[in-house]
This record gives C-alpha cells, sequence and structure tokens, in this order.
C-alpha cells in the first residue's frame, strides 16, 4: 500500500526523491509494528520521533537495510489522516485526484479511511461509504473492499469469493478442521480467479460464514491471504 | 526432521475428504515454523490390488515432492490395515537422532505406539514436537511430547479442484 514520491511531490515536506513513501502498518507476528514496500518489509527505524499504531498510514523516508539490504527502516514524517488531507492546498488535492484516478486508486482509498469509488466515467469519481460492497457490478472489476479500514474477503453466499488482495490467476483454499482459519494462496493447480472473483466449486457448504459477510484478511510475504475468524 | 505417519493423519482428517485433502508441503512448512528442515519422511503402507502397488503414482508425487517416502510393503491380506509402518518410523526417528541429524523431531500422528520412541529420542537431547488433529492424538503421546500442535486449526486442508485429476484418490 504505497504511493511514490513521485506521485505526490510537493505534499510530503521532504519528497524530493524517490526514497518516500506512503505506508500503512500493521503487525506482523511477533507483534511489531511493520509495512511492506517494494516486496520488502518496513520497520520503523530506531530512533524516530513520535509513535506509530496498527492501521496508521504515514509518509516516511525509506532507507534500506545498510547491513544485508533485506528490508527497509522507515523514518515517518507524517502522519496521513484527516487534518492531513484538510490542510492540502487546491493544486496538491489536484495531484491526489489524479493519481486516485490513474496509479493508486485501490491502495489510498485504504489510506484515507475506507471508501469505494465506483466509476464508470474515469473524470467524474463518486465516493461512497462501503455499506454495500455487494452493490457494485462484478462486471465492473473487484471493488475496493474495505471494512473498518483493513482490506478483507467478502463472500455473496455463491461460490465465489471477491477481494482486492487477489490477482488474476489461480488459488488454492485452504482450512483448518475446525473452518475456523483459511488461507488463500497462489497455486497454479487451484483455482481460476479473475477480476477480483475467485470461484470456488463446493466452498458455499465449507465456509461458515453468512452471505454477505466481510472478513479481514491479512497478505504475507509469500503471497498467501489469511483470513481467521 | 519431520515424521510423518500418512494413514493416521488421513484418517484424523475426518468425514471431509471427498472434498478436502492435505496439503503436506503446506503443512511441514507449517510445522517448520521458519526452522531449517532437514528432512521430512512420509510413512505409508503400499496398498497392493491384484499384485499391483496402486498406491505407487500416489507415493512417487510425494517423493518428487521432496519427500523422503517409506513405504512398507507388508499388509494383512484381506483387511485395509498397514503393518511395519509405525515401527519403521519409530526406527527411523531413534536412529536419526542417534546420529545427532537433528535438534528437533516433529512427529505427525497421534499414535501412542510412539511414545516410547519419542522418550528415547527426548533422552538423547532431542526436542519432539507432535502435530495431529485433535481426535486421533493420544492423550499419552500429547502428555510426552515436549510441544503439541494441533493440526485442528491449522489450515492444511484444501479444497479439491474437481476440474484436476486427483491422483491421490
Amino acid at each position: 500500500m504505497t504511493m511514490t514520491a513521485g506521485d505526490l511531490t510537493g505534499l510530503c515536506p521532504s519528497s524530493q526523491d524517490d526514497d518516500v513513501a506512503m505506508l500503512s502498518f500493521t503487525t506482523d507476528s511477533h507483534g511489531n509494528i511493520c509495512s511492506n514496500w517494494r516486496g520488502k518489509r518496513v520497520y520503523p527505524a530506531w530512533d524516530h520521533e513520535g509513535v506509530i499504531s496498527p492501521g496508521e498510514s504515514w509518509c516516511c523516508m525509506m532507507e534500506l537495510n545498510p547491513k544485508n539490504g533485506g528490508n527497509y527502516f522507515a523514518t515517518p514524517i507524517r502522519k496521513i489522516d484527516s487534518s492531513f488531507l484538510a490542510d492540502l492546498g487546491g493544486e496538491q488535492l489536484e495531484r491526489i485526484a489524479e493519481c486516485l484516478l490513474t496509479n493508486h486508486r485501490d491502495e489510498v482509498l485504504d489510506a484515507i479511511g475506507g471508501r469505494v469509488i465506483r466509476d464508470a466515467d474515469p473524470v467524474v469519481a463518486v465516493a461512497q461509504p462501503v455499506s454495500d460492497p455487494h452493490g457494485s457490478d462484478p462486471a465492473e472489476g473487484a471493488p475496493a473492499i474495505v471494512h473498518d479500514g483493513c482490506p478483507g474477503i467478502y463472500y455473496d453466499g455463491s461460490d465465489s469469493l471477491r477481494s482486492q488482495l487477489f490477482d488474476d490467476g489461480y488459488y488454492a483454499v485452504l482450512f483448518s478442521k475446525d473452518r475456523r482459519n483459511l488461507v488463500i494462496r497462489p497455486d497454479r493447480r487451484g483455482y481460476a480467479c479473475v477480476g477480483g472473483t475467485l470461484t470456488v466449486h463446493g466452498i458455499s457448504g465449507m465456509l461458515r460464514w453468512t452471505p454477505g459477510e466481510h472478513r479481514c484478511a491479512h497478505i504475507s510475504e509469500d503471497g498467501s491471504i489469511a483470513v481467521a475468524e | 526432521m519431520v515424521f510423518i505417519d500418512l494413514r493416521n493423519i488421513t484418517e484424523g482428517c475426518g468425514p471431509d475428504s471427498d472434498y478436502l485433502r492435505i496439503d503436506l508441503e503446506w503443512m511441514t512448512d507449517r510445522l517448520c515454523d521458519g526452522r531449517r528442515l532437514m528432512r521430512a519422511f512420509i510413512f505409508d503402507g503400499k496398498h497392493i490390488v491384484n499384485g499391483v502397488d496402486v498406491s505407487k503414482t500416489f507415493h512417487d508425487i510425494l517423493a518428487r515432492c521432496g519427500f523422503t517416502m517409506v513405504a512398507r510393503d507388508c499388509c494383512t491380506l484381506g483387511v485395509d490395515r498397514q503393518k511395519e509402518v509405525d515401527v519403521a518410523l519409530g526406527c527411523e526417528m531413534v536412529v536419526r537422532a542417534c546420529r545427532d541429524q537433528y535438534d528437533v523431531a516433529v512427529l505427525v500422528s497421534g499414535d501412542r505406539d510412539f511414545v516410547p520412541a519419542v522418550e528415547h529420542v527426548q533422552d538423547m537431547g532431542k526436542r519432539v514436537e507432535v502435530a495431529s488433529f485433535d481426535s486421533s492424538a493420544s492423550i499419552g503421546l500429547r502428555r510426552v511430547c515436549d510441544r503439541f500442535r494441533s493440526l485442528d486449526e491449522m489450515p492444511v486442508l484444501m479444497l479439491k479442484n474437481p476440474c484436476l485429476t486427483e491422483v491421490s484418490e
């Protein structure tokens, strides 16, 4: 969930080069605050000022781990919240709107509080609440399904799951025996996913979800998507 | 090092085995939990029908996936019950511990017959973790092991894709 400095030049105080990113932070399995950028894990720099909480989005200065290059350290510059958006000028808002409609629509919508843009015409975008994620036409492609700020998976009661986390391709679906845990991971022998909709034969008899239910999901480094009850 | 008693966990999978199969690669990866996997053994009996081993293809696939497949060929005629498999697994676990080839044994079975083997391995200073479905996990094995991991809570059951031929069937 990132935007490059090129997209947001002028919005962040130090966005002069490509080492600035907007990140949404969460916690890993060990409880550490983290995010992902350019395919690598990001941890807050140890000497940064301010406190980053899970679920928050920050404009950060990125630095590759000088020891092994295996991860990035993020020095937070500014928290992306409602006050940040309220302070933006007209030109900056235009820049954001342009960015939304081109490269990073779903990601930025996550960061600004869980809204869905459903637009047939890319010039006129209407922000709508996510109260009815089923309301969009599947033919329009996968909507940005978010709930309380977290991306997730939507079950409509049929043999299909929908999520913005799905890419076109094939996925295997794994359950725990008690059906409380679900993992969906890329697998060429799995079920086909097109346009954010994964159709899984027989899943309606396996899932203990109620039709219309949305559950938060977490995507791990290997691309697998985990949903826990 | 991982030791899988295939028959035991397959039976523990429950009534949904028509639709689900255990993803052994994924399960092994989860059980290693980031630790370096030395080797993963799968122990099973050969299923002989009219003198032909019908389970050979499935075992070959598991071997190609990287597992060390140990298929014992002794089955009681007319009875779907395998022999030698448990002892083979127990011996392998103890012998590898004697050779100091691992630090932690992950035993995927709930069979109480493995209790003596587990105790011998622990006597050699090794840890033994047991993973099993709750329904097939004996109390004795759970008590003696260093760590028990319930497969009931682990997403290891893969929904079969009817569009693909399931060799394991």
